[in-house]
């Protein structure tokens, strides 16, 4: 019986290329489908519940993660040295228009308040839904956006 | 019926008192130190942002909250002020589902996930107060 030892070279190897570009092709039609399927949701409200899920999770666990204290690097350190980079640029500004500098927490503040103005905001659908919420809300807070009920009491 | 956004954490920085901002806010006068010696622990404003980062770990989100704070702090502060006008957090969802697809597209994954993980960052260390409306 003919064995794959029994054929020319070049032909074996035609094989083994037909193959593994079958092979490749497969792969590539799977990542495709799993990238279509990550840009699109069939349950949106899952997924949002999910995220919840994940950061009431991710919240203990920073928690937990600065009960020892707070380590350079860690991602509160991160955090906390990014707050100071806004308070940073934020007394900047104020002294380009011949005003003293405020402090950290006042800052932190003004960013609590929505006194601050925002940055470019999360890129694409994300900035739009915050800025769309937000005009829905108006800058006081009055209002709720369109069919939310009020719970009772 | 006012907005309270108490930025305190249980047993991670402290508001010292309120004031009430405008017709319906309520804000804290006083935010922990950002200071990392600070006895009182990190800002909430710091763990927050933090808690958002680890939650969308592995997305390509990852990273958004160190490079642009501010909208997901707002986000947060919306949140809260939602929750405090008696919306459940379920309907807070929807609404961010609803304005996700305002333009009539279908909302990406991650997108979806950002506001459910902001909300629970949000209420873990923003408004702590409605961590036990959550139905996890």
């Amino acid at each position: 019986m003919a064995t794959l030892s029994d054929l020319p070279d070049t032909m074996v190897n035609a094989r083994r290329v037909g193959i593994s570009l079958l092979l490749g092709l497969i792969f590539l039609m799977v990542a495709m489908l799993q990238a279509g399927a990550a840009q699109t949701d069939s349950d949106p409200l899952g997924t949002t519940q999910r995220g919840l899920r994940l950061g009431v999770v991710a919240g203990s666990e920073i928690e937990s993660s600065v009960a020892g204290g707070v380590a350079a690097g860690d991602p509160v350190s991160r955090a906390i040295d990014v707050l100071q980079s806004v308070v940073v640029r934020f007394n900047a500004e104020r002294r380009r228009h011949g005003r003293g500098p405020m402090r950290a927490v006042d800052v932190h503040q003004a960013l609590v308040e929505g006194a601050l103005p925002g940055g470019s905001g999360p890129g694409g659908p994300a900035g739009r839904a915050l800025g769309l919420l937000e005009k829905q809300l108006g800058r006081q807070g009055q209002g709720l956006p369109p069919g939310l009920a009020r719970k009772d009491g | 019926m006012a907005v309270a956004v108490t930025a305190c954490a249980s047993g991670v920085g402290d508001v010292t008192s309120s004031t009430t901002v405008g017709p319906s806010t309520t804000v804290p006068t006083s935010l922990p130190s950002t200071t990392t010696t600070d006895p009182a622990g990190p800002p909430a404003l710091a763990l927050f942002l933090a808690t958002i980062d680890k939650g969308l770990d592995g997305t390509q989100l990852e990273g958004v909250p160190y490079e642009d704070p501010e909208p997901l702090i707002r986000t947060g502060v919306l949140f809260c002020s939602l929750l405090d006008k008696g919306v459940g957090p379920v309907d807070v969802l929807r609404a961010w589902v609803a304005a996700l697809s305002a333009d009539g597209s279908t909302p990406g994954e991650e997108d979806l996930l950002l506001g459910g993980v902001v909300l629970g960052a949000a209420v873990r260390f923003l408004c702590p107060e409605y961590l036990p409306d959550l139905e996890l």
